[in-house]
């Protein structure tokens, strides 16, 4: 990082700060805090739909595993549209409509408080878990970037994060997402030119397709059915639908955004947006991470790309084997780059299988030399790409743009958390006659205390595995029964209270059994979670009279 | 249901369903093509 490169970065954390205070008018009452005075237009509501969604996990996490695995993961997006059409016609209105303030406060209307109470609790859980992931992402960037600790380089992130969000509210995160979305889609834009121009001196396009082709990387779709597997055509289309219909329907934390638009129109307008632009914007981002491959067949990638244990193994007594691999690691970069040159095929995938090998002995050292048997290092890829490929300038614009995506992401969560912890629990079960000045200030708080608790959360998720994965597998844990439960509410008529709250426990716990006892990938968790719930929910409800009418 | 307060959104949802269709069919014949 040059001085000119941490000048943008400055420049720019500095007027995305600023810029959402200077947004954040009428935040002086609990509704323009919360919900904006539901006076967004639907364009800045779908740009923050996306932006929530689209963290710093995303761009590093996603480009990581791209270049390892290429484009498959895409399969993972692939029932976002119709789940998007669905809650369109579905939970959006219905909403809007009851004009409340968190998904949950419904479930109380229609079914009871208790029920309520444990979804906006499970919510919580999951949420603030994951929250601290997504300020991992770029905490381990920076760490590696700068040298500097990770409670230093969490704290770094958090900070600033923290003071908008707790002044500004809900506005100052819409707004700051919006900027987000540009900065992240001209960063990522530029990456790609950037790439393509290396590429393209050692290679046509075409050879560089056949080249990442070889490897299996450009194969997005997989139609086998197999269970097992994470992402596929059918994980992603039936599980991956059912995650975006819950994550997008009965998570607080993206069910706040569409809650501030200026109309139900508005609000599904906004979803559409996702709709649109989601799968493609995901393409673009992949095809960031494979591209990063073909350009690392003509330049020497750096044998591991987490280079945060170098000088230990250095000083360990595995340092010889380690040496060694790298001698042989260099020697095998220059046969496989001079086969792709010459697109041999079997040459080059030999050679590739054989770079592969030494990388896997090389984690193996480290592992060994330091005792951390979760190291990897899929999520420095793309950050190390950035800061030793990248001009001036455009290192900078990179490293503020995941900065900033780690914020706008985690401002959003975090003003959910806060929603619901005052919302749900505190306005409902401790103090429920107060003024409005009082609840603004006890959510202030609460956006703060839940800054502070996703900090240190970070500090402990920082290596745990591809970080995009993490996050969506915690997700899977409760997202597919908060579901189940918001269909016996929206759905069905003869649902119970009862029937409900323990059909919500039952799903719950069905998912944890085949979570830790089957090989069933977290995508199915989703439906299976769904399902369990409505059966054994609906099942609960047969045995009670039905529940009187209700107005919700 | 018709509601007064929502219009017919029909429409936008058959063009994210087509171009999703597309999207699929594209970088299945793309795998296929380069592998």
């Amino acid at each position: 990082m040059r001085p000119f490169d941490w000048l943008v970065v400055v420049v720019y954390l500095v007027w995305i700060v600023y810029d959402g205070l200077r947004r954040s008018k009428g935040t002086d009452k609990v509704d323009g805090y919360f919900l904006a005075n539901r006076s967004l237009p639907w364009w800045a509501v779908g740009l923050s739909v996306m932006a929530t969604q689209m963290s710093a996990v995303t761009i590093v996490g996603t480009t990581g595993q791209a270049y390892l695995t290429g484009l498959r993961f895409i399969q993972f997006y692939l029932g976002l549209p119709l789940a998007m059409i669905i809650l369109s016609l579905t939970v959006v209105p219905f909403f809007t409509r009851a004009k409340v303030y968190t998904a949950y406060e419904y479930l109380e209307r229609r079914f009871d408080v208790r029920t309520r109470s444990l979804a906006s609790f499970l919510f919580l859980m999951g949420r603030a878990s994951a929250l601290g992931v997504t300020l991992a992402a770029p905490a381990v960037v920076m760490s590696t970037i700068l040298g500097w600790s990770l409670p230093v380089t969490v704290f770094a992130i958090c900070v600033p994060m923290i003071f908008y969000t707790t002044i500004g509210g809900v506005q100052a995160v819409a707004w700051t997402d919006v900027k987000q979305m540009f900065i992240v889609v001209f960063g990522m834009s530029a990456a790609v030119v950037i790439l393509l121009m290396g590429i393209f001196q050692h290679a046509t396009f075409t050879q560089a397709l056949h080249l990442a082709g070889a490897t299996g990387r450009l194969q997005a779709i997989d139609f086998r059915f197999d269970l097992r597997e994470t992402y596929t055509f059918w994980s992603g289309m039936i599980g991956g639908l059912f995650l975006m219909l819950s994550y997008f329907g009965c998570d607080q934390s993206q069910v706040q955004r569409y809650l501030t638009a200026k109309s139900i129109d508005e609000a599904r307008q906004s979803l559409m947006m996702s709709a649109f632009v989601k799968i493609p914007l995901q393409l673009l981002i992949l095809t960031t991470g494979v591209l990063v491959f073909v350009f690392y067949l003509f330049q020497a990638p750096p044998m591991l790309f987490n280079r945060a244990y170098d000088a230990r193994v250095a000083r360990s007594a595995q340092a010889p084997a380690y040496a060694a691999l790298q001698h042989d690691f260099d020697a095998e970069i220059a046969t496989r780059g001079a086969a792709a040159g010459r697109s041999d095929r079997t040459a080059f995938l030999e050679s590739d299988a054989r770079v592969k090998d030494i990388r896997a002995k090389a984690v193996g050292v480290v592992k060994e030399a330091t005792g951390d048997e979760r190291y990897n290092d899929v999520n420095y890829v793309f950050p190390t790409f950035i800061t030793t490929q990248m001009p001036v300038g455009l290192v900078g614009l990179m490293i503020a743009a995941i900065f900033a995506a780690a914020m706008s992401a985690s401002g959003g969560e975090l003003n959910a958390l806060a929603t619901a912890t005052v919302i749900d629990f505190y306005r409902r079960h401790f103090v429920t006659k107060a003024t409005d000045s009082h609840y603004l200030m006890v959510s202030k708080a609460a956006t703060m205390g839940w800054g502070l608790f996703a900090c240190v959360v970070a500090m402990y998720a920082a290596n745990q595995g591809s970080l995009i994965e993490v996050v969506n597998r915690y997700g899977s844990f409760f997202y597919g029964s908060l579901l189940g439960v918001f269909v016996l509410a929206i759905m069905t008529k003869r649902a119970t209270a009862r029937g409900a709250f323990y059909g919500l426990i039952t799903g719950m716990v069905v998912v944890l059994i085949v979570a830790f006892t089957t090989p069933i990938a977290f995508l199915w968790h989703n439906l299976i979670g769904t399902v369990v719930v409505v059966v054994a929910g609906m099942a609960i409800s047969m045995f009670e009279a039905p529940a009187p009418a209700r107005s919700v | 249901m018709k509601h007064a307060d929502q219009s017919d959104m029909t429409g936008t949802y058959v063009k994210v369903i087509a171009l999703e269709v597309a999207i699929l069919a594209a970088l299945w014949i793309f795998g296929r093509m380069f592998s």
